[in-house]
């Protein structure tokens, strides 16, 4: 088996991959699966704690099912709410959602 | 815990490549939907850790909700909005500073974690998890945390009631 600082590395690797392009994407759907690469990250860095530090509980395991779910949700609702700024703006470029800035 | 042997590390190898890969592929590639495909195969990825993790119905969720339902309402998103041209989607933001600020704050939280990870003493526990894994988080939902599983339950229902909203809001005003 593999050790855990192995799977924690993995996982802040890919969790630094989903922050870069977060933050430098342009493109709305791009910065949501950017999200969805942190979520999934973060859910690697739970199961295998509770594998490895806490195999008698499997806490993590019941997190990462909750995380799923919340991500599921979010995903749904950030999608219906890029298509409809895309239907006022025929855009989805980030840059052009500034409707808030006084 | 047992000693890594070849076949774990190439396994683990692997599945490296496939996460690390696919989540470059969805930063770095142009065309907005070979990386909604590097996305899947990063998801894939994940789920054979799941696997080489003993959580084996995590994996098979993953593939489900991941792959499955998630992949495709972005694909249904990529096709529904209104771009420019399809192979220049994907583009980095305008300003460089932004993006070295970006490169910076991902580097910087980066460095940290890995030091955190380096440094800490892991306490790690021999055992094994219990074989028959699907079966306690079943029972585990049902008994022991039945609230938290309705309140998962209701926020999925809302969160789906509020997007069909938002989405048909405006196809009533047209």
């Amino acid at each position: 088996m593999m050790d855990l600082s192995c799977y924690l590395g993995l996982s802040t690797i890919l969790f630094v991959i989903g922050l870069f392009g977060a933050l430098t994407k342009r493109n709305a759907i791009v910065v949501l699966m950017c999200i969805e690469l942190m979520l999934n990250a973060v859910n690697i860095n739970l199961v295998a704690f509770s594998r490895f530090l806490d195999p008698g509980q499997l806490l993590g395991y019941l997190f990462v099912i909750f995380t799923i779910a919340v991500a599921a949700a979010e995903v749904a609702v950030g999608i219906a709410l890029v298509l409809v700024l895309n239907r006022y703006r025929e855009t989805v470029n980030l840059d052009d959602f500034i409707w808030l800035k006084g | 815990m047992g000693e890594p042997t070849t076949g774990k590390i190439i396994v683990f190898s692997v599945l490296t490549a496939m996460v690390i890969g696919g989540g470059l592929g969805v930063v770095f590639l142009r065309n907005v939907f070979h990386a909604l495909v590097a996305m899947v195969v990063c998801f894939l990825g994940v789920a054979g850790v799941y696997f080489s993790l003993q959580a084996d119905f995590l994996a098979v969720m993953q593939v489900l909700i991941y792959v499955g339902a998630v992949a495709v309402v972005i694909a249904f998103a990529v096709m529904l909005t209104r771009r420019g041209t399809m192979a220049d989607s994907n583009r980095f933001v305008a300003s460089g500073l932004q993006l070295a600020i970006g490169a910076a704050v991902a580097a910087g939280v980066g460095v940290a974690l890995l030091r955190l990870i380096c440094e800490t003493a892991w306490q790690a526990s021999g055992k094994f998890p219990a074989t028959d894994v699907t079966r306690f988080l079943g029972e585990a939902l049902l008994t022991r945390l039945p609230i938290p599983f309705e309140i998962a339950a209701v926020l999925l229902l809302v969160a789906l009631v509020g997007a069909v909203m938002i989405a048909l809001e405006e196809v009533h005003k047209s």
